[in-house]
């Protein structure tokens, strides 16, 4: 037990000390309440006793008197004594003091201090003193017959009965008052050590067994009684508030400390009016330091380590938030790294509390370092300036196709204002042109595959048409789906032209603008196919001028020039809609006439065909004349027969027109073998 | 009968009167004065009381002491008015035959107040301080009156039945003790106490009034016992009203002149007779003993004479000497 503690009351010696003074009080208190009480009641009926014998004793006195019954009223008294306390009953016998010649004649009995009752002897000084004593009354009746007064009866009472009562009362209290406090005592002594010091003992032992906080591990015990129990309940559940308290502040230590740690920041607190200053180890990280280098530190340590140029920021941002302008601070400042370079950081915090006169007083915060942030933030600068400043135009649309940006380099090519196409579809630029890949092809892909890129003919605010080459990439959104797709828009106007310049140069002819060799061997590849897939006969025409070469003689090769140009127009147009006219050469043309049922039905065309060539063209002054031979074989045939095989067949049917006089025309037979007819 | 005792009261007073105008007279008178002797008496004209003063007042002159005698008359107040009369003649014993037992305890008071010596002759007292009680012995008494009324029944030849008593207040001891011996006579015999009534007045009304309630009672009534002898006449009488005379017989306790030839004649079974004079010889005698420092016995129980027709002749004179107070010659006078 230590000190303090044996120092203290003990409550189980209080207890009993309690009891025993409470009876101590109580029970004389109640003794001399009934006291009083009883002495009342005592004198009360003493009185009446004394008037009711009285009345009685006279009654029956008076005719013994007159009888000079002397023993018989004597007996009367003897019997009144022993039946009543008094301290004597005396009858003064007028009659007899007559009879016997003296002054008085009284007889009676009294009781002696021992309680003996005796006969009143008058010559007796002890008991006549007795009868003269301060605390005997004397209570009087005349003896009367016939209204003749005949003696006097007296009975002698005395308080003696009274304080014997006090007594009685008193030591009935004393007694009672050791008894119950003994019994009270013992009682609430066992009852107090099983009830409520041990029970209590095991609650005291149960509370000493704490953990490293000091927080009692064990459940504390119940009570047998409601009140105790409901303290031992309130405990137990303040413990179990406690440790669920501290449970909860202990996980959000972590969670803040895993915030911390997550976050990566450093902290600070910052006792604005001494400047005591605690940092973490991460705030002296991010500067390069080890915590224990900075230490002691203060709110100096940080302003040192501040660039200067940002000092003042700094200052600012506190001034306002002291002053209570912003909910929180904020600024961004540089901080010298141990290693001598500058360190971009976020400081936060805010004012926790105030002095009584309003002053700040405690600030709590976070340092991030934001270097890389920083340089992001530059490379993002970079970016925009590149998004602005490219030729190409630029746009980024959503999954939905709808325009989310756009740069001046779109707006110039398109003629669109951003304001004008940001939220609209992507649609707005499109040509509805034929032969390019749909706006549906485009968009699978981009979904796909996430990427697209290729030529579409776009259309321009004022609905100018322009080809395009158009670089689409998905931009990945936070989950890793498709979020935006940025569109890359290059006008190849200009590539296009010098393209379709080439493709001319390879593919026609430069001088009649028909098609050339290389493409006649593909429009006949497709012809073929095409015959064999409908069950189509492909006519194929070989064409030589006849007498050109005179005209080139006689009229220089501007004229014959001329001339070719001249029949490759009036050809063409003797030719159907799916007739191909191909110069292959010199004065040599192919034709192609797909689509017939029978060899006869190309007939009409070639008819035409000779017609046109041998019709006159005026060159210049002169009016020039030639004719035209022109062989036809036809697709498909008996045997497997190719596209050179087809022209040479042609051409060997254009000889043999030509052989035939010329201006004429030499069909193939179908089938391989014998001409099948000329004209 | 009557006649007898007048004549032997009017003896009795010329006598008393003689002897005390010659002590008066005497010149010795004064010179060498007897030491006195009181006796208190209740009622002196009850010869049981004379008798006894009779006996007292021969046995004081005969042992040198000058008795006088006070009769209250049966008035308590004059028995009060004699104590004081004779305790301020500084006697030197007194004889208290009181009105009532409780009257004799004042009295025995008032003597030992004064410091003279009571002997208490028959009646005796509730309390108080004296020298002895003298008296009969009423049980013995009782007792053997019982034993010859079963005898004198059964001779009759009857075996049960009831008895009759008319008795004195049972509060007096004598009362007591005479009921109590009778009883006992009685017990293992076929005969068994019918009623008791006891008497107030002791007048002839109430003792007819009672015979005859007892014998209406009890229709086996064999005798009738009074425990008194002056109303014997009353209860002779209920019995012939009742008309059982010769069935219903007749005890008495105590003593009339006339139960003499009743006895003889029949009309009295028997009676228990006390011997008055004897009690006043034996009262002076132990005063006399007192005086002189023997020792005296407290209480001293005197014999009854139980008188049938069997012994009647034989204790006549006794009879005539302690009971009746009268001699063989005066009672042929």
């Amino acid at each position: 037990m230590t000190e303090p503690e044996r120092d203290q009351p003990s409550l189980l010696v209080s207890l009993a000390l309690l009891a025993a003074v409470s009876v101590m009080l109580v029970v004389p208190a109640h003794g001399v309440y009934s006291f009083f009480t009883q002495k009342k009641e005592i004198v009360a009926e003493q009185q009446e006793q004394v008037e009711s014998s009285l009345v009685s004793l006279s009654a029956n006195v008076v005719p013994l008197l007159q009888a000079y019954a002397v023993s018989d009223y004597q007996g009367l008294v003897q019997t009144e004594m022993g039946l009543r306390n008094y301290v004597a009953i005396l009858i003064e016998d007028f009659n007899m003091a007559q009879v016997l010649g003296r002054p008085e004649y009284v007889t009676g009995m009294i009781r002696t201090p021992d309680g003996e009752v005796m006969a009143y002897r008058g010559a007796n000084p002890v008991q006549r003193q007795r009868l003269t004593a301060a605390d005997v009354t004397r209570h009087t009746w005349p003896l009367q017959s016939e209204g003749v007064t005949v003696g006097r009866l007296s009975i002698y009472t005395t308080d003696a009965l009274v304080r014997q009562k006090q007594k009685e009362i008193f030591l009935d209290s004393l007694g009672d008052s050791l008894l119950m406090s003994v019994v009270l005592m013992a009682l609430l002594i066992l009852f107090s050590k099983y009830r409520i010091i041990d029970p209590l003992a095991h609650f005291v032992e149960a509370l000493q067994e704490r953990d490293a906080d000091g927080i009692p591990v064990r459940v504390l015990p119940s009570f047998k009684y409601r009140e105790l129990t409901l303290l031992t309940d309130t405990v137990n559940a303040m413990l179990d508030m406690i440790r669920s308290s501290r449970a909860a502040i202990e996980r959000e230590r972590t969670r803040l400390r895993n915030v911390i740690d997550g976050t990566h920041v450093g902290t600070w607190e910052w006792n604005i009016q001494t400047g005591t200053t605690e940092f973490n180890e991460r705030w002296a990280e991010i500067i390069g330091y080890g915590l224990g280098e900075l230490g002691p530190t203060t709110i100096e340590t940080w302003w040192q380590l501040l660039h200067p140029d940002d000092r003042a920021k700094a200052e600012q941002q506190l001034q306002r938030h002291f002053a209570g302008k912003t909910p929180f601070c904020r600024y961004e400042v540089r901080m010298k790294h141990k290693a001598g370079h500058w360190v971009w950081v976020l400081n936060r915090g805010k004012v926790i509390s105030r002095t009584a006169k309003g002053q700040p007083l405690m600030m709590y915060g976070t340092c991030q370092d934001i270097s890389e942030q920083k340089e992001n933030e530059l490379r993002l600068r970079l970016a925009a300036s590149v998004y602005e400043c490219i030729s190409d135009g630029i746009m980024v649309i959503d999954p939905d196709g709808v325009i989310r940006d756009v740069n001046v380099a779109f707006c110039q090519l398109t003629g669109y204002q951003a304001g004008e196409v940001l939220g609209e579809s992507i649609r707005v630029l499109r040509s509805d042109q034929q032969g390019e890949p749909s706006y549906h092809t485009v968009w699978q892909a981009l979904l796909t595959q996430g990427n697209w890129s290729g030529e579409l003919c776009c259309k321009r605010k004022n609905g100018e048409l322009f080809p395009a080459y158009l670089k689409v990439d998905a931009i990945p959104g936070a989950d890793g789906q498709v979020g935006n797709f940025v569109v890359l828009l290059s006008d190849i106007s200009h590539f296009k032209a010098h393209e379709q310049q080439l493709e001319q140069l390879a593919h026609f002819d430069a001088l009649t603008g028909l098609p050339n060799r290389l493409v006649l061997a593909e429009r006949l590849r497709n012809a073929m196919a095409q015959a064999r897939r409908r069950g189509e006969l492909l006519a194929v025409a070989f064409l030589d001028f006849d007498g050109f070469k005179s005209v080139n003689d006689r009229f220089g090769h501007d004229a014959g020039d001329q001339l070719l140009i001249t029949m490759a127009q009036r050809m063409e147009q003797t030719l159907r809609e799916s007739d191909t006219l191909v110069r292959i050469g010199g004065d040599e043309f192919v034709v192609l006439l797909p689509d017939l049922t029978e060899p006869e039905g190309c007939l009409p065309v070639i008819r035409r065909l000779l017609a046109v060539a041998s019709s006159p063209v005026m060159i210049e002054a002169d009016r020039v004349q030639v004719s035209a031979s022109i062989g036809v074989t036809f697709y498909p045939q008996a045997g497997e027969v190719s596209a050179e095989q087809l022209l040479h067949q042609a051409d060997q049917m254009m000889y043999a027109a030509k052989w035939s006089g010329k201006n004429r025309y030499q069909l193939a037979d179908p089938a391989p073998g014998p001409q099948h007819a000329a004209g | 009968m009557i006649e007898l005792y007048v004549t032997h009261l009017q003896r009795v007073v010329a006598l008393l009167s003689t002897v005390l105008l010659l002590w008066l007279a005497s010149p010795f008178a004064g010179a060498a004065e007897a030491p006195r002797l009181a006796y208190l008496v209740s009622d002196l004209r009850i010869p049981f009381w004379r008798i006894m003063a009779d006996g007292a007042a021969q046995r004081a002159a005969e042992l040198g002491y000058r008795l006088e005698i006070y009769s209250a008359d049966n008035s308590a107040r004059q028995e009060l008015v004699n104590t004081a009369k004779a305790l301020a003649s500084d006697p030197v014993g007194l004889i208290l035959s009181p009105t009532s037992s409780s009257a004799a305890q004042t009295v025995l008071e008032l003597a030992a107040e004064a410091g003279v010596p009571v002997v208490v002759a028959d009646i005796g007292t509730e309390a108080g301080a004296y020298v002895s009680y003298i008296g009969s012995d009423n049980e013995q008494g009782a007792h053997e009156l019982g034993r010859l009324l079963v005898r004198t029944l059964e001779a009759r030849g009857w075996s049960e039945g009831g008895v009759g008593i008319v008795a004195i207040p049972q509060s007096r001891q004598n009362g007591q003790a005479r009921t109590r011996g009778f009883i006992t006579a009685l017990k293992g015999t076929g005969f068994t106490p019918a009623g008791i009534r006891q008497q107030v007045d002791f007048s002839h009304e109430e003792t007819y009034r009672f015979s005859r309630e007892l014998i209406r009672a009890h229709s086996d009534l064999r005798a009738i016992w009074l425990q008194g002898s002056d109303r014997y006449q009353a209860a002779l009488d209920a019995i012939r009203d009742a008309g059982r005379a010769g069935e219903i017989l007749l005890v008495c306790f105590d003593a009339e002149p006339e139960f003499i030839e009743m006895i003889r004649r029949g009309t009295l079974v028997g009676a228990a007779m006390q011997q008055p004079r004897l009690i006043g010889e034996r009262a002076v005698d132990s005063l006399d003993a007192y005086i002189k420092g023997d020792s005296v016995p407290a209480r001293q129980m005197l014999p009854v004479l139980v008188v049938s027709r069997d012994n009647l002749d034989e204790l006549l004179p006794v009879i005539y000497n302690n009971v009746l107070g009268l001699n063989m010659e005066q009672s042929n006078d």
